[in-house]
């Protein structure tokens, strides 16, 4: 079973959690090309690796977080750890 | 080659079936191509299959990393439906569903094709809603899906005992959608590659795509492999779950996410269900095989994944929603699990399309994309020989994502 690090309740099982999807760069500023936008809003990062994503204590607490998490392996790290 | 019929098995036997000739040539691999496919599953081998036909383009090779039918193709539940949402989905999907009723005898192929009824099992009223506006667009487009009671419904499906008055999510009605169909999701690859290459079609195992790799001026001009270069002006990535991964080495980034999706199947038991039986409110769905078996689906694994398997809390997932339903199938002995990688667009309806590189055609976006295997192959076809879109095929290019202009099919229904 996959357990998910909620910062506030610790290890949790994952079926407490809802997947909220990988995590956007900064919105760009408003001089960005239209093409660049529609990147921005419609293309996600799909990485064979490391996704930096949320998640949500939908079931726990409530809280929102980020981790990132192996697409394979499905092994998690915090989003300031190295995932080179 | 020679064609299968009844004369042919009868042939055939006096020589103990050892002469029946090969259903794909293994030629070697040459430098270059007029069109390479890459990815040998059924979008792929569908789409090298009307080049030659329809197009009368055979100098095609179809790359494949692992063997003919290993992906997706040889992995989903073969539910094949045409009760889709939007305008521009219900006549795409009627396309196919048509095509597929004429496939075993345009491939001269026996695919089991087996006309079921799927029935929606319907638990919430806002689920009603939905699916009686469902009904209204596919009367619109020449898709049916009728509604019928609980009593028809239990009449219809007895198995069916779960779901009673005193349960948490009563059973209020169901939708009868009487298109829908099964057949041997492995025989539509193996029907494919069969005709395609007697086309002249090359098919290429174990012949796994690297990188795309472009001329000066940025237009597409072939792809490395493990076995060497090998050069085409055009190239269609055909890959199921992994586009990415290889528009990417072109510096193509593309509007999807893969995910893993998972099924598993029973012992086989005598004849129980005779329909396709989806139940969008607890998120399951099932249908028996010819062989006896039942054939179980759930919902996709939550957050990205490139895994084959199947995960256990999907797994128990789809165990414990499937019994609310199905009470006596407690007693089943399950015998086999596995996955498939799928890439889905934010609107989960798919992408066939040319790109910003010159020559590059991408067939991706699959949530369900078994059952759109003959159109899929069929439009990508013509896309790549004529340089259009085909008419059905039009509003699924990457067009839609520069205008914003989606066409939602997410989160309809369980069944793909
Ligand atoms: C569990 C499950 C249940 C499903 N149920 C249904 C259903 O009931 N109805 C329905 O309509 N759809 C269903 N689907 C979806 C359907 O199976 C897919 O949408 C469809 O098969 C995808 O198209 P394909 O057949 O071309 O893919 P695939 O068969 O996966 O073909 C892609 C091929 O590309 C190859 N490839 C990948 N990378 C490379 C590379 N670098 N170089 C060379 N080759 C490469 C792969 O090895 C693979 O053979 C289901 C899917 C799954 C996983
Ligand atoms: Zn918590």
């Amino acid at each position: 079973m996959l357990t998910l690090p909620c910062p506030f309740c610790g290890q949790r099982d994952e079926t407490e959690f809802l997947n909220a999807g990988p995590t956007k760069p900064a919105r760009p500023s408003s001089d960005v090309t239209d093409s660049e936008w529609i990147n921005w809003l419609t293309v996600p990062e799909n990485p064979v690796g490391y996704v930096e994503e949320k998640w949500w204590h939908a079931k726990g607490c409530g809280k929102f977080f980020t981790i990132k998490r192996h697409t394979v392996t499905h092994q998690i790290m915090m989003p300031e750890e190295d995932s080179a | 080659m020679g064609r299968f019929s009844a004369f042919s098995l009868a042939w055939n036997a006096l020589s103990h079936h050892q002469k029946w000739a090969r259903y794909w040539q293994n030629p070697p691999l040459a430098k270059k191509y007029d069109v390479l496919i890459i990815g040998a599953g059924g979008h792929g081998l569908a789409c090298a299959h009307y080049l030659a036909k329809n197009h009368g383009i055979n100098n095609v090779a179809v790359l494949e990393k692992g063997w003919l039918g290993g992906g997706n193709i040889a992995r989903n539940t073969v539910t094949i439906r045409s009760n889709y949402l939007r305008d521009e989905s219900i006549p795409f999907f009627v396309k196919s569903v048509s095509l597929f009723e004429r496939l075993a005898k345009e491939l001269n192929f026996n695919l089991m094709y087996s006309k079921r009824s799927m029935i929606d099992v319907v638990q919430t009223y806002s689920k009603m809603r939905e699916i009686r506006r469902r009904m209204m667009n596919g009367y619109l487009h020449g898709s049916s899906y009728t509604p019928i009671d609980v009593g028809e419904l239990r009449r219809r499906v007895p198995a069916l005992t779960g779901g009673g008055p005193d349960s948490r999510l009563p059973i209020i009605g169901a939708m009868v959608h009487k298109e829908a169909a099964v057949c041997r999701h492995d025989g539509v690859a193996w029907g494919y590659a069969r005709s395609a290459s007697e086309r002249g079609v090359e098919i290429h195992q174990q012949t796994e795509v690297k990188n795309l790799l472009r001329d000066k001026d940025g237009q597409i001009k072939g792809v490395e492999t493990n076995r060497g270069t090998v050069l085409a002006d055009k190239v269609a990535v055909v890959v199921s779950g992994h586009t990415t991964t290889i528009t990417e080495t072109a510096g193509l980034s593309l509007p999807v996410k893969s995910f893993n999706l998972a099924a598993f199947v029973s012992e086989p038991v005598k004849p129980l269900i005779d329909v396709i039986v989806n139940c969008p409110d607890l998120g399951v769905y099932l249908n028996q095989s010819d062989k006896g078996e039942l054939v179980i689906g759930g919902a996709p694994d939550a957050g990205q994944s490139f895994r084959r398997d199947m995960k256990q809390s999907v797994f128990e997932d789809a165990v414990v929603t499937m019994l609310e339903l199905f009470p006596a199938f407690r007693r089943l002995k399950l015998l086999r699990q596995w996955g498939g990688v799928l890439d889905i667009a934010h609107d989960a309806s798919p992408i066939i399309s040319a790109t910003d590189i010159s020559g590059l055609f991408v067939s991706c976006g699959w949530w369900g994309g078994f059952k759109a295997v003959p159109a899929g192959g069929y439009t990508l076809a013509h896309l790549i020989a004529t340089g259009q879109p085909h008419q059905v095929a039009a509003p699924f290019t990457l067009n839609r994502f520069r205008h914003l202009d989606f066409i939602v099919e997410s989160g309809t229904t369980t069944a793909r």
